[in-house]
């Protein structure tokens, strides 16, 4: 606003003047809001109205000029005092500039395949981390949630899963490499583009095998001044509870059915009334609620975008035990100080917090929900403890109580591992917070109007610290914690990135264009963190002085606690990298392009020798409808056709780190050359690799893209196939004369193939707009190749069931267990594939059961409009993935079980039932066999909302609202699934692909919110 | 206009200038790389330290090196709590098989020696004395750990550096190659000049020595039939007048006779129990009585909680008596009888013990007065001059000196109080004495192979074994289908590649037969 200001005052002192007005409209009648209308020649300048006016003193015999982006420029000279106008859309481009890595280049001009999601998609909803955004917004983008807290992550992976360690893409924001976008609010984005194809992510070289995503967030667009504030507010609750046995249920199938638990101890311990629904108990309805409020103004020379968001999202388990809550502020600027050299910068902070439950695991609170029995109640009353309880106090173990001294109950059914929810929730505090301060700056240098040097300064500041404490508390008969345990930890993270670049582009003879660009990256980092804790050992020493959470920090730890202390060690990484691009275009027609990147890592990621990695690409594409044939061939209704291909290879650290390739020396063995004493002997660690190297991705695509009927249909396709080579192996058996421990190897190989379609379909009939848009990918994974002798490789198994394997010809971490044929009839006992025939059922029967891959991902968007309403619906699904519910334990057969597996139990000889009978014969295997493992295909409305926007007439009298929009909206709220568990979107990631082992599930969501703008 | 052209020049500048690569330079903390290590006295001497420690390991818990020998032998029954006690019957059975983890381990665990001394050859290059000591005492541990790996599997693989990645998978090697390499490694090392020597007999060392090495030399000759080599490389050994036989065989095998003149070389242990992971061996738990079948008095001398495994047979005491009769000083000092064990050593029950024929070691008995707790400080003796006498006695035998050769064995009747030999000794007479008078030393197997004598004194081990009942009389029975039991000529001579090798390495033959 004060920019733009001074930015008048030369031209309108200089001349003589007159006024200029008019009113600027679009082929649809509609006025335009934001066109930049200049005299030509001079900085004078103003913008248009909500109405399409505007108002510009303008010097005698000026020339005006009209531009918005996306539409023709037009040049009218000023030669009446009214001028009206009417802009047409450019044709030319759907013209939408897309970022790519150190530059921008024109949608139709891409030979790559790039996503993009823009702020429409991200806006209003009530999402709270970008990733979360992406989930069904386009093909070939799946979202892995394993923990729908509050303040949790979900991690992204792009075209499958390339890696047996991690795969997550690399993320670049504003110029500024990251690993972490959780400090992004939703609502400051401006567009996301992910760079699918191995051409368009090569660029990135080292680090882009798991794919890119190019996050800009919001920048004041030019002649728009303006303040807007968001608001949403959201109820929610856990959205799906499976339904587990009620009272009555509960002691037929276990007690008279099953005889898991005897007849005498219900009569010794149940009262008779009971029936406690512990996922009432458990849970509540949480609240979230968000604030955006941005400013931004921006004219000819420079803009401004300002925003500050505040999020705090206590999520459904009951009490404050699970509650996220973030403040991020964003500061975007620009300016042209030179007509050659501009100034732009990004900055963002973020300060965050977050309590959390324990999930996941035989500790998790989600798992009791399941499997607490309903006989117990949820508090023993202080003044009538049942005997089991008493027993255990009298022998001095700690008890939780709620505020009236009250004593969280213990079941006297389970021998071991049920917890109550509440002593789950008040035995364990998880705090952790954290600042970031993060961003990037550039100078842009145009010498030439066709070269342009951009160096770009960026920087990421962390520090994460965290305070765990363990209260004394007694969780069943054998797990008591009579002690206190404190964990505290503090992590500083400094990072800096230094790129600079040179970009060029010209156009000779109209019709060759041609560009380039070279640069170069150094990156650096430092972490320093200090990780302590003190604990106690019994009721007698429990660690701190008092026992009082007051009391619970490290200044109060007795003497004989026991303390540790670890880090305290400044670690450094750096790489260096040099990147260039060329691309050549015949009028629009052909493409080509081609980029290189070589990527140094510091030592502790990769040897000297093979520091250096090398990243090829090239691509090309055909805009068919160009052809002067085609326009021959009357196909008016096809308005754009091209073909395009691309070849690439990029590189992948993801599993290297920690000088793993070293051989060093270690100290661990003595002899004694004497009658006393000893001499310490040396040895070397491992065999070292030192021929150990990047993992190298090399992918293939094609693509097509189609715009119909006047662009109203839009229509592209992919077909990928991305082999990733050099995993890293770790724990190789080697041969023996090999005489050590080897080092890791590149040993494994993964492919991923599949295809992307995106449609879309926009039209207006009179008031009504609508808007349709779908995606759909299949992805094919499989692991192609391991080391010889590493035939199998074991991830995680939940408990002790079912368990990932990374494995040659099957998909990526797939489950392997017991094939489950069904129950017998005779006796209700579970009948397993003895795949070897041998007669027994034993390790080698075991086979795949399923993988959490899905063989299809898909989403829609539906929007629709009509004069002030709009309704959005937003859905997305998978099909053909599984996941397993690894709950059960064999060791916990006291546990409560799913209503879904009691009403299919088997009850009577010669019934074909569908589940085994209550006396869970057989359980050991049982629980790793795919009797287990469910259909994973879910299909979820994740978006339904209706909106108002106010009529401008009536804001106009308001003379202080721009606009003003209220909405309502169900978010996450119907899910549609064969899963009987809580939640067939979350499951473990990693080695443990498709575990549910008591994972925190999503909420669903009924929010209300504003958009108002000054 | 002109500003910016040189700011352009500036900024060429700069892209040039961010080629700073050495920032990638990042060392690693709290460790020290190979590469730069080794290169002083004291890590020399930890890199060798390192192949003591491994050559320890060839003869940790039981089924190590020795163990192996012994149990492939005719010279004891498995024993244990009952014939299927683990799996070591299988081996004395002759019905074990490549995937048999005893003999899995021991090949792993001696290239595990081979890998460290190569650490050493290739790594410790100074000149000082401690450094050439190193490289020589390492020359002598790969020659060591080839020669089992040689006289075991025939054709391992010849491993003379530590392996870069591509290397892991190596084909067979053949046995004349590494013979040679055994003898160039021990010839080195003993004109180094820089082994250790003993000043004189009652001196004690813990390294190795170069008469150690001299031995084990003159042993890989006389395994190849070089009886020229082997007669006079023995001989040095023997002219050093560094070692002599130890006269007292009442302790032979336990702590109280460790490190004696007699011994060359012994896995030395300290009695620590603080560094139970350093001293302890496992092995001798098992070589002990087995304690609950029995009742003892005070009187008993023997440890309590051991496991009873390798019982003398029957054929091994009657030997002895052949040569010295019931009431021989060493075969008093070697096993012991049922007799004895009621009459001398305060046992007063007995009960069914299966694989016993009424005999127990006593050579490796396990002493009540130094066990304790099943930690149990016993060296493990590699080579004693005893054995030095016999293996330079069969290479004069053979080499046309008989006179030497009965020189020799008579040193050895001598110390063991029996008769000496009439006329000149026979090569049937020098085998007898080497059963003797190594027994339980695991040397019986290879020494039966070599001399062409396995398959007919083995093949009809596994075909019934004895169980030594409360009467004293022996029942027997058959365990095994007698068609797959027992020594196989063309088969056993050597040891199965482990399975996992033959899985992991697809350039490895395996043996015959196997």
């Amino acid at each position: 606003m004060v920019l733009l200001f001074f930015a008048c005052i030369p031209a309108a002192l200089a001349q003589e003047t007159f006024e200029v007005s008019g009113t600027i409209i679009n082929e649809q009648n509609e006025p335009m809001i934001g066109v930049y209308v200049l005299e030509k020649g001079t900085s004078n300048g103003t913008t248009s109205n909500i109405d399409g006016k505007y108002t510009l003193k303008v010097s005698e015999n000026a020339t005006l000029v009209f531009s918005y982006i996306g539409y023709i420029v037009q040049e009218r000279l000023a030669t009446a005092s009214v001028i009206n106008v009417t802009l047409r859309e450019d044709a030319q481009a759907l013209d939408e500039v897309v970022v790519i890595g150190y530059g921008v280049q024109k949608k139709s001009d891409l030979t790559g395949a790039i996503s993009q999601v823009k702020s429409d998609d991200l806006q209003n909803r009530s999402i709270t981390t970008v990733e979360d955004g992406l989930m069904g917004k386009t093909a070939g983008v799946q979202i892995v949630t394993t923990s729908g807290a509050p303040g949790a992550q979900s991690s992204v992976r792009i075209r499958g899963y390339s890696s047996n360690s991690d795969s997550t893409p690399l993320y670049i924001v504003d110029g500024l490499r990251t690993s972490n976008i959780a400090y992004l609010d939703p609502a400051d984005i401006e567009s996301i583009e992910i760079l699918k194809d191995a051409a368009s992510a090569a660029i990135y070289g080292a680090q882009a095998g798991n794919g890119v995503i190019l996050i800009s967030t919001k920048k004041a667009a030019e002649g728009v001044t303006r303040i807007n504030y968001d608001m949403q507010y959201s109820i929610q609750q856990v959205t799906r509870i499976p339904e587990v046995l009620n009272a009555k249920e509960f002691i037929q199938y276990a007690v008279t059915e099953g005889g898991l638990i005897s007849q005498s101890r219900l009569d010794q311990y149940y009262d008779g009334t009971t029936d406690t629904d512990w996922a009432n108990v458990a849970f509540e309805n949480g609240a979230m609620q968000r604030h955006n409020l941005n400013f931004q103004g921006a004219n000819k020379s420079g803009s401004i975008f300002a925003s500050l968001s505040y999020l705090n999202n206590d999520g459904p388990i009951i009490g404050k035990q699970d509650v996220h809550d973030r403040i991020t502020g964003t500061v975007n600027a620009d300016y042209n100080i030179k007509p050659w050299l501009k100034f732009s910068t990004n900055n963002n902070f973020a300060k965050f917090e977050t309590t959390r439950v324990r999930e996941g695991g035989m500790y998790s609170m989600l798992g009791s929900v399941m499997q607490m029995d309903p006989l117990t109640p949820v508090i023993y009353s202080k003044d009538n403890v049942p005997a089991h309880i008493q027993a255990l106090i009298d022998m001095g173990h700690a008890f939780l109580t709620d505020e009236n001294g009250d004593y969280y109950s213990m079941s006297p059914f389970q021998e071991t591992n049920n917890v109550n929810p509440y002593i789950m929730r008040d035995g364990y505090q998880q705090q952790s917070e954290g600042f970031n301060l993060r961003g990037a700056s550039s100078i842009d240098i145009t010498p030439w109007k066709t070269i342009t040097f951009t160096s770009r300064l960026g920087y990421d500041f962390t520090s994460y610290t965290s305070y765990n404490l363990q209260w004394p508390h007694t969780v069943n008969t054998d797990t008591n914690y009579d002690y206190v345990t404190i964990e505290a930890r503090n992590n500083d993270n400094k990072y800096w990135q230094w790129e600079n670049f040179v970009n060029y582009n010209e156009t000779f003879r109209e019709k060759h264009n041609v560009s380039a660009m070279v640069g170069t990256s150094f990156s650096s980092r430092t972490t320093f963190g200090v990780t302590g804790s003190v604990s106690g050992s019994s009721a007698s020493n429990i660690g701190i002085s008092k026992l009082d959470r007051n009391y619970a920090y490290f200044a109060n730890a007795t003497g004989t606690a026991t303390k540790q202390v670890s880090g305290g060690e400044k670690i450094n990484y750096a790489d260096l990298a040099y990147f260039g691009r060329v691309g050549y275009n015949y009028d629009n027609k052909y493409f080509i392009q081609a980029s290189f990147r070589a990527d140094a890592a510091d030592l502790s990621i990769l040897p000297f020798q093979k520091r250096w990695g090398y990243f090829p690409s090239a691509s090309a594409g055909w805009t068919i409808s160009r052809e002067n044939f085609f326009k021959n061939m009357n196909v008016n209704w096809i308005s754009h056709l091209k073909i395009r291909g691309s070849w690439g290879q990029n590189g992948s650290i993801s599993g290297l780190g920690n000088y793993m390739y070293a051989s060093t020396i270690t100290t661990d063995v003595m002899y004694p050359f004497s009658e006393s004493g000893y001499q310490v002997g040396s040895r070397p660690s491992s065999t070292g690799n030192y021929n150990l190297q990047w993992e190298t991705s090399e992918q293939l695509d094609f693509g097509l893209d189609l715009r119909m009927f006047k662009d109203r249909l839009a229509f592209s396709v992919d077909w990928y196939k991305k082999e990733t080579k050099d995993l890293i192996m770790t724990s190789v058996v080697s041969s023996a004369v090999v005489g050590n421990t080897i080092s890791p190897l590149n040993a494994g190989n993964v492919l991923n193939q599949g295809f992307e379609f995106d449609l879309s379909w926009k039209d207006k009939i009179g008031d009504f707009a609508y808007a349709l848009s779908g995606n759909f990918s299949t992805l094919k994974n499989e692991v192609t190749y391991i080391y010889p002798t590493l035939s199998r490789v074991a991830g995680n198994s939940g408990g002790s069931g079912v368990t990932c394997f990374f494995e040659s010809g099957y998909p990526i971490w797939y489950m392997r267990g017991y094939e489950y044929l069904g129950v017998d009839p005779s006796d209700g006992s579970p009948i397993f594939n003895d795949t070897n025939d041998d007669g027994v059922i034993n390790d080698a029967d075991k086979t795949m059961l399923g993988s959490a891959i899905p063989d299809v991902t898909y989403g829609f968007t539906i929007n629709l409009s009509y004069k002030g309403f709009d309704l959005v619906v937003f859905a997305n699904g998978t099909y053909g993935n599984d996941i397993c519910y690894a709950v059960p334990r064999s060791t916990r057969i006291q546990a409560n079980t799913l209503k879904y597996f009691y009403d299919r139990r088997w009850t009577t000889p010669g019934q074909n039932a569908e589940y085994i009978a209550s006396s869970l014969p057989d359980y050991a295997n049982y629980v790793q066999s795919s009797a287990l493992v469910f259909d994973g295909s879910y299909f979820k409305i994740k978006q339904i909302q209706l909106g108002y926007t106010v009529p401008k007439k009536l804001l106009d009298k308001t003379r202080i609202f721009n606009r003003a929009r209220v909405y309502v909206s169900l978010d996450d709220f119907f899910v549609f699934t064969e899963y009987p568990g809580f939640d067939p979107e979350v499951s473990m990631s990693g080695n443990g692909l498709g575990l549910d082992y008591g994972q925190y599930p999503t909420t669903r969501r009924a929010t209300f919110g504003i958009n108002l703008s000054f | 206009m002109k500003i910016k052209h040189i700011s352009m020049i500036l900024v060429a500048g700069v892209l040039a200038f961010v080629s700073c690569e050495n920032m990638l330079d990042i060392p690693q903390h709290s460790v020290s790389p190979i590469d730069t290590y080794y290169q002083i006295d004291s890590e020399a001497e930890e890199g060798v330290v390192a192949c003591y420690a491994a050559l320890r390991t060839l003869h940790t818990g039981f089924g190590g090196l020795q163990d192996l020998g012994n149990l492939l032998s005719d010279d004891v029954w498995t024993g244990g709590g009952n014939h299927f006690d683990g799996v070591y019957y299988r081996l004395n059975d002759y019905i074990f098989d490549a995937a048999y983890g005893s003999i899995n381990n021991l090949y792993k665990n001696l290239y595990t020696l081979v890998y460290r001394s190569n650490v050493v050859i290739e790594n410790v290059t100074g000149e000082s004395a401690v450094m050439k000591r190193a490289v020589a005492e390492a020359k002598v541990f790969r020659a060591y750990a080839y020669f089992y790996l040689t006289t075991l599997w025939g054709t391992p693989p010849l491993v003379d550096h530590t392996l870069e990645e591509n290397e892991y998978m190596q084909p067979n090697s053949n046995t004349a190659d590494l013979w040679a390499f055994i003898e160039q490694d021990l010839t080195e090392a003993i004109n180094s000049g820089a082994l250790t020597e003993k000043a004189s007999k009652s001196e004690k060392t813990y390294r190795v020595t170069k008469q150690y090495a001299q031995a084990l030399l003159g042993k890989a000759y006389l395994f190849q039939k070089k009886y020229s080599e082997a007669a006079t490389m023995l001989d040095n050994v023997i002219k050093s007048n560094l070692y002599g036989l130890h006269t007292d065989l009442s302790g032979i095998g336990t702590p109280l006779a460790s490190m004696t003149e007699e011994s060359l070389f012994e896995v030395n242990c300290l009695n620590d129990r603080s560094q139970s992971g350093t001293n302890n061996n496992f092995k001798w738990t098992f070589m002990g009585l087995r304690g609950e079948k029995y009742s003892y008095t005070d009187a008993s001398p023997f440890a309590s909680s051991t496991f009873g495994f390798v019982n003398p047979t029957k054929d091994l005491y009657d030997d002895f008596v052949s040569v010295e009769g019931v009431d021989g000083y060493r075969l008093k000092n070697t096993i012991v009888t049922r007799e004895q064990m009621i009459n001398q050593y305060g046992t007063t029950n007995i009960m069914e013990i299966t694989d016993n024929e009424g005999y127990w070691n006593f050579k490796y008995r396990i002493l009540k007065s130094h066990w304790a707790g099943y930690f149990y400080a016993n060296n493990t003796r590699i080579m004693k001059f005893n054995e030095v006498l016999l293996l330079a006695a069969e290479a004069h035998l053979q080499n046309g000196n008989a006179g030497k050769a009965t020189e020799y064995i008579n040193q050895i009747r001598t110390r063991a109080k029996a008769p000496a030999v009439i006329g000149t000794v026979t090569m049937d007479q020098i085998k007898t004495e080497s059963r003797l008078e190594l027994c339980f030393e695991g040397q019986r197997f290879e020494n039966l192979v070599r001399w062409g004598d396995a398959a007919n004194v083995l093949a009809d081990q596994g075909q019934r074994n004895p169980a030594l009942q409360t009467d004293g009389s022996v029942k027997w029975t058959s365990y095994n289908d007698p068609s797959d039991c027992g020594f196989k000529a063309g088969k056993h001579e050597l040891l199965p590649f482990p399975d996992t090798e033959m899985t992991v390495n697809p350039n490895m033959v395996q043996n015959p037969g196997w």
